[in-house]
């Protein structure tokens, strides 16, 4: 057939790549499944579920994940030590105060196919509470992916003249005195 | 048990019972234990393997399916689009390659693959722009997007 | 019949190669930002520059809908007569390499090249050693371009040519029925005939319009 060698199409093909993943102010479900579909290879032409063709996923400032709604006190995780009266249960606020890599990890976790393959899967996932990362990672890093979110900008980051511009419900009368 | 004259076989009457069980142990020679020497567990083990490879052909069928699906939703989203837009808008072109094709496709032909989802995709601003008409918004509808800040 | 061709794009597709991981290695820090602009993000200060607009964009800034762009149909003629003139000289001159097709055969769909063994799990009316042609021909693709049947492509434009080499039963296969506490089971035995055939030939003719 052809007369080239495929070895180097077939190293490219079966190479890993590294994502890295910016979590500021993201919600840890979006960033979960951006993981898992890595981690398991189902962004590839070739995914097989046998294969192991999944990639290596970094997740940098795990500690600055946004959570909606009211689920940092309302979310609760649970677990059991296996011993009479183990049954423990934290919210996502004091899991994420004690670990903060746990809400993320723990996400990815659920995600992924609960086959033998999700320990080794689990292995690829690189969590970082802030945005330093170690050389060795850097220097494997090959992409980065969109952030689902936009990041909102604070107050203080709005000029005076767009906080003057920002269209208002309702003008206070000249007497009126603020709380 | 070989009959190699006709009196060998007027002689042999009977039930065989010895090559009735070797023909049954022979698809149980794999298995694990005493299942693949023993008549009496080899038997009810093959019946069951038997039924297992029965059901397991009709649902190959169905697994080899999804897995297409899913390689065919990762090539298209590299070319930023969704596995249903591609698939709607294929069959409205009156493309009919099926799922193990376009999959095949996907993975040995990937510029073919790029082209037909580009033609999806030109089928898809076809249907918006037929949908939105020329754009403007009907008479005697007043919308806010109507309003330019 | 219709038929589309997307081959416009060749040098654009030349520049995309599916393949990504080649590992662009990193060797110093400052690399870093443009390759990753979340580093620069955090490490510059927090002097994000506004929009020009002064007036916050809002979910009805701009209609919901994605922005459609139409071409004329002069433009969409010109566009089309210089892909159709591009592919037929690509054709009279035999610069596509290997053609694959698609093709429709025994209720299946079948991506075959020159000298490929297609095994059809059923009776073929033709005998063995006799030569058939494929008439359902759903895509034809060389190296540069595709003709994409909508579904099938003329017969005057392609022709595969295929023989029958074998015909033959496949290796037994168990049916098995049980159902437990039912006195319930069926067994039969099941071999399906089978016909292999080799692809001799996808040749094209440089008819397109």
């Amino acid at each position: 057939m052809s007369n080239f060698s495929r070895t180097a199409q077939q190293w490219a093909t079966f190479a890993r790549s590294w994502f890295l993943i910016d979590a500021k102010m993201q919600p840890p479900g979006k960033i979960a499944t951006m993981c898992s579909v890595r981690l398991q290879g189902k962004h590839k032409p070739i995914y097989h579920a046998l294969s192991d063709c999944g990639d290596h996923v970094v997740v940098m400032n795990t500690r600055h994940i946004a959570f909606s709604g009211n689920k940092w006190e309302q979310k609760v995780y649970s677990s059991h030590t296996g011993y009479p009266g183990g049954f423990k249960q934290v919210t996502a606020a004091q899991l994420h105060l004690k670990d903060p890599k746990a809400i993320v990890k723990l996400a990815v976790y659920g995600m992924l196919p609960r086959n033998l393959l999700r320990p080794n899967m689990m292995q690829r996932l690189h969590l970082f509470a802030e945005d330093e990362l170690p050389e060795d990672v850097l220097a494997n890093l090959t992409e980065e992916l969109p952030q689902p979110r936009d990041v909102p900008r604070t107050l203080s980051q709005y000029t005076q003249e767009e906080r003057d511009a920002f269209p208002r419900l309702w003008t206070p009368p000249a007497d009126y005195k603020m709380k | 048990m070989v009959f190699l004259t006709l009196s060998c076989l007027v002689r042999s009457r009977g039930p065989d019972r010895h090559w009735k069980v070797q023909e049954l142990l022979k698809h149980a020679r794999h298995f694990r234990g005493r299942k693949n020497r023993c008549y009496s567990l080899a038997v009810r083990a093959v019946r069951r393997a038997f039924v297992y490879a029965t059901k397991g052909r009709i649902l190959k069928k169905r697994n080899m399916r999804t897995l297409w699906i899913s390689r065919i939703a990762a090539a298209t989203r590299e070319h930023n689009m969704k596995y249903p837009a591609l698939i709607h808008n294929l069959g409205k072109t009156s493309v009919q390659v099926n799922r193990r094709i376009l999959s095949e496709l996907a993975i040995t032909e990937p510029r073919t693959f790029l082209s037909l989802a580009k033609l999806a995709q030109a089928r898809r601003e076809e249907g918006f722009r037929a949908a939105l008409g020329d754009g403007q918004e009907p008479a005697g509808v007043f919308s806010r997007v109507m309003v330019t800040h | 019949m219709a038929l589309t061709l997307m081959c416009g794009c060749v040098e654009l597709l030349a520049n995309i190669s599916r393949l990504r991981p080649d590992p662009r290695r990193i060797s110093s820090f400052k690399q870093t930002g443009i390759l990753f602009p979340s580093f620069e993000r955090h490490r510059s200060s927090h002097s994000i520059s506004g929009p020009s607009s002064l007036v916050p964009l809002t979910s009805l800034s701009s209609p919901p809908w994605p922005e459609v762009k139409s071409i004329s149909s002069e433009e969409e003629q010109r566009q089309h007569t210089a892909v159709v003139q591009k592919v037929n000289s690509l054709i009279t001159n035999e610069e596509y390499g290997r053609l694959f097709a698609v093709i429709h055969f025994a209720s299946r769909q079948w991506k075959v090249t020159n000298e490929d063994l297609i095994l059809i799990e059923n009776h073929v009316a033709a005998g063995c050693g006799d030569r058939i042609r494929m008439e359902k021909v759903l895509m034809v693709g060389g190296e540069n371009f595709t003709l994409i049947g909508r579904p099938i492509i003329g017969k005057e434009l392609v022709r595969v040519e295929a023989t029958v080499i074998e015909k033959t039963e496949s290796s037994p296969k168990v049916y098995m029925q049980f159902w437990k506490r039912h006195r319930f089971q069926r067994k039969k035995i099941i071999a399906s005939p089978q016909t292999i055939l080799r692809i001799n030939s996808i040749e094209m003719v440089p008819q397109l319009t």
